[in-house]
This record gives C-alpha cells, structure tokens and sequence, in this order.
C-alpha cells in the first residue's frame, strides 16, 4: 500500500485550515498582577529531566502547578555511548520516578537509533510499562538518518509522539554544510560548550525535522526546545515548512518576542509548552508571549493533551 | 517600590528589539508596576565613539523625569573617554557605568581599565559589566561579543577599587574561590538568570547565594527588552522562602542605596 501523500494528510488531518487560519488580537493585562496568572492555566510540561533527584523536579513543579511532567534520562555526554545497557538503566530511572509519583511523570523513553533491534525492543518495554512515548532523544543519531526509519515507523504504529533535541551548532548559517565550531571560536576558546562542540556530528538540526517530518507527515515529530537548540529565528523560519511537525517551547532563552515569533512562523496548535529544567522561565515566556486566553490554555496543556489522547495515555 | 536595574534603550544589530524607546519602557513600567529602571543606550556597544550615544540617551529621557537612572557607556581603549566620562556625569546626570569589553576589545587586565575603574571609584560611579548580552547560540556570525566568566571578573573585582554590578550574570561555573572573592568585594547582581526553582541546572541558585553573600547583594533586573519581563518576575514570586524584607531589598532597597550613593 502506498504512503499517503502530504497534501492529503494535512486535508484529512484538518491543520492547512489551521495554519491559513485568523487568529484574534490578544489583549493585554492593563496592570499585571501575579501570582494570578500562574494559577489561572492548566500545565503539562512536555520536555523534562530527572537529571535532579525525582522530588525536587515535582517540588519545582509544584510552585509553578505544573500539573504533569514529561521526564526523561538522556545521555548527553558525548564522551558516553548511548549503548543498550545505558539507554535501559536510563529508563529504569524513568519508569522507577513514574511509580514513585503515580499521575505527576509522563515517561518518556530514551534510546539510540543506532541500536535498532534493542532500541525496537526497549520501546515496546516501556510504553507497555505506561510511558508516553519517546524524548528526549539525543545527538546520537540525526533524525533524518535512514537508522531512524524504523523508529518513527514504530512510533506511528503505536500513536506515540518522538521528541528529540533540536540543536544547530553552525552560528555561521552561511555555509550549509559547516559542522560545528563557528570561525569566531577563538574568541570564546575558553569557554567552549558541549552544543559547539565540532565533534557532534548526531546533533539534529531544523532541517533534518523538516525531512523527517516530510517523509513522515503522519508521525508526531517534536523539536525540542526552540529556546535552547540554536537560533530560534532560524529554527522557527526552517520549521515552517514542516506543517507536521510539533516544536516545545523550552530552554533557557528567554527573548522578548520568540514565543510570538514561534506563533507566527508555526501557528499556535503545533506549539507545546514545556520548561526542560527551567522552570521559572518555562512559565514566563508564555505568560509574556501575545496569545488570547485561548491561545495561552492550548500552548500549556491543550496541545500536548491531545497528542496523548491518540494513544489514550494519561490523557484528560 | 520597584526599580529594574537592567533595561536598554537602542538598536541590536542582529535581532528586532520591540519596545526599544523610552516610551516603550514606561509603557513597560506601567504594565509591571516599575517606579523606575536603570537604563543604558546599546547603540553604544557598536558606536567607536560611545559617548553620542550617552547623549542620545540623555535626550531621549527627558521626556520622562524621575524614571530613568541613566547608565554611561564608556569605551576606555578609545581616545578621549576620560573627558566624555566627566561630562556624563557633570552634564548628562550618568549615575554609573556599563562596560562591554567583550565589545570594545580590551582585557580585564587592561591598564586603560584599570585607570578607568580608579576614576569611577573617585566619581562614585558603579560600574557595570555584562556576561553577555545575547546567549551566545543566538549569536549571529557577525556579533564578536564573548562571554566574561567569573574566573576573569573576580580577580578583576579585587584587583581595583570601585562599586560593580553584574548583569546577566549566569554564574555557571560558581566555584568556591569566586564566592570567598565575591564577598570581599563591593559588588550587586542582577536577577536575570536567578532561579529558586531546581536552580543547580541553572547555575545562580538565588535561595543559596542569598544565604552566602548576604540579600543586599541583589538587584531585581529584567534585560528588557532583550528578554521577556515576566520570566523576571516569576524568579522572585515563586522564591517562597525569601522574607518580604529581603525582597524589598532586591526589589528596590540595594537599587536605591546604590543610586543614592552621590547625594550621601
């Protein structure tokens, strides 16, 4: 049988009356008055960590009512291979926080395309133990690389988002094809980070989500936090042709306008809220973002709720 | 009473600043409820010659008494800056400093900084420095600016006399040398990148600083308008276990000791 074609599934899926859609003007709050607002929406939190011990994340979560938390154990170390046995204990954090803390974590299961057969397996281990689908997957592997056909596939199979770490080292856009380091390196030699780090070839940049979302329309891709992976005006114009994929508004960037730029290049359905360890800002950026009421309760819980309705999974 | 240490007016040249006036900040103001920001002009980072750009500031505020504590941008490595220094602070009513060495190509070792942070110290000015002023992956190819990290500051601090100011000031990495010299320094820093929440991922562990170097250390600070003003805001709402006296004081109390210091 063949694949459906992109045209059809975006009519059939009804997002091409959403992205030509009108949306009202918001009206800001004359006087702002917290802590009102920070009560006043619904949150679920799509991108998290339990690097920090499980209790501290639900105490942070607690202060801003963030009502569930996606969590996941990635390995980010690119001195550490992702092997099976790693990607496994990583899991069993998971899994271990989920049942620690029944209805607070969404488990999100990590793995390493390159180990198709036990990443294939390890997949079916945890949604069958209640986690909600796969995150935050790392620089292992890019997500346009053929190794991760077949997880998207298993993905689509089982209604399972896929949300992976977006992340453009180059900072000179200018040559397509640089990997890496910026030419202006030498000037912040010393403090050179891991996101630069010429040696990260896996890292999946805004183009490699385009792909992959084009190939497959119908799989539910996520771009990790357009506020941590690189320039979020680059992220966002690249993501706009990629009408299927989704994008979380985490990382610790905090300029004034991205969230509002996000809307306007991605349309606010494909917008999931989302703090990835940051929670204070997490929260901020939407508040400040100009988004009606509506707008503002579909980015902090209605979007992701809906993406875990597909599966019938935590969802309300 | 509230006052945003940390607010610009001027263009960036590799992204769209909304608000970017004094007017846009007032409205600002008013919508947060900020008596008064300090504020410097960025178009003073890429002029060769800052001080049009000090005097643009000062004309651009006139519109608007009492609300704005204006900021010099002074560039030391270029000629005439000791003249321009004075006439801020006689004539265009400059509370204090910023300095972008990241930007105007000097050292923190620099003698030029050096004499600089001897005058400012004479003319009670404080003197600002920012760790950056856009994270550096949403750094255009053209845009120079490196980070100045704790290792290059503290030792700086200690080394010249003077009042300073940390802006932006992620503290990743905060090692134990940097908090024994930031105590015996005279220096504030700003809210931007404080988090109560999970803070050991972010680096500047508002609650443990607190403890550690004391509240009357802190300014309330917003980076606005290259950053969003409620993330600010959260920072000190959700610090629970801060007392509302030691939040006067990074609302406001630190802000005006420090605006004062001339008339004292």
């Amino acid at each position: 049988m063949s694949r459906i074609d992109r045209r059809t599934f975006l009519a059939s899926a009804g997002v091409a009356p959403v992205l030509a859609g009108w949306r009202p003007t918001p009206q800001p709050e004359r006087v702002y008055d917290l802590p009102a607002p920070i009560h006043r929406y619904r949150k679920l939190d799509s991108h998290n960590h339990i690097f920090d011990d499980p209790r501290r994340v639900i105490a942070a979560a607690d202060r801003l009512e963030i009502e569930k938390v996606a969590i996941s154990v990635p390995i980010t170390n690119p001195r550490q291979e992702a092997t099976p046995d790693a990607f496994r204990a990583s899991n069993d954090r998971v899994l271990k926080a989920m049942k620690d803390f029944p209805g607070r974590f969404l488990g999100q299961c990590f793995i390493n395309p390159h180990y198709q057969r036990e990443s294939l397996e390890e997949i079916d281990r945890c949604l069958d133990a209640g986690m909600i689908g796969l995150g935050e997957l790392y620089t292992q592997v890019r997500i346009n690389d053929p190794q991760y056909f077949p997880i998207i596939e298993k993905c689509i199979e089982l209604k399972a988002p896929l949300m992976c770490h977006c992340a453009d080292n180059r900072r000179d856009y200018r040559n397509p094809n640089l990997a890496g380091a910026s030419p202006l390196d030498d000037l912040v030699a010393d403090n050179r980070r891991d996101f630069r780090d010429p040696d990260c070839p896996g890292a999946s940049r805004p183009e490699d989500f385009v792909e992959a979302g084009k190939r497959y329309p119908e799989a539910m891709l996520i771009s990790a936090h357009i506020g941590g992976g690189g320039d979020w005006e680059y992220n966002c114009k690249t993501l706009r042709t990629a009408p299927t994929v989704f994008a979380d508004t985490s990382g610790s960037v905090t300029d004034e306008g991205m969230v509002d730029f996000a809307v306007e290049c991605l349309g606010v359905r494909r917008l999931l809220f989302a703090t990835d360890v940051n929670f204070e800002t997490g929260v901020g950026k939407l508040l400040a973002a100009n988004l009606t009421e509506e707008e503002r309760h579909q980015i902090f819980f209605d979007n992701f709720n809906e993406i875990l309705r597909k599966r019938s999974n935590h969802a309300h | 009473m509230r006052i945003d240490f940390h607010t610009y007016i001027g263009h960036w040249p590799f992204r769209q600043l909304r608000r970017n006036t004094p007017a846009g900040l007032v409205e600002y103001m008013g919508r947060f409820e900020i008596d008064q920001t300090v504020v410097a002009n960025i178009n003073g980072v890429f002029y060769k010659n800052t001080q049009p750009a000090n005097e643009e500031l000062a004309e651009a505020i006139k519109p608007f008494p009492g609300r704005f504590i204006p900021y010099a941008v002074i560039n030391p490595s270029y000629p005439g800056w000791e003249y321009d220094l004075q006439i801020c602070q006689t004539k265009l009513g400059m509370k204090g400093l910023r300095l972008y060495p990241q930007y105007h190509d000097y050292k923190l070792t620099d003698p030029r900084l050096a004499k600089l942070l001897e005058l400012a110290h004479g003319l009670k000015l404080p003197v600002a420095f920012s760790r950056w002023l856009v994270d550096e992956r949403q750094q255009s190819w053209m845009d120079i600016g490196g980070q100045l990290t704790l290792d290059s500051l503290v030792p700086m601090m200690k080394d010249n006399p003077g009042t300073f100011v940390l802006l932006n000031s992620d503290l990743r990495p905060l090692k134990d040398e940097h908090l024994a010299g930031l105590r015996n320094v005279d220096v504030y820093i700003d809210t931007v990148y404080a988090a109560a929440c999970l803070p050991r991922s972010s680096g500047f562990d508002l609650l443990r600083l607190v403890k550690e170097l004391g509240p009357e250390r802190f300014l309330f600070g917003s980076a606005y308008p290259f950053r969003d003003p409620i993330s600010a805001l959260i920072r000190l709402e959700v610090a629970k276990e801060l007392d509302g006296a030691t939040k006067d004081a990074i609302w406001s109390r630190n802000a005006q000791r420090l605006i004062n210091r001339r008339s004292v």
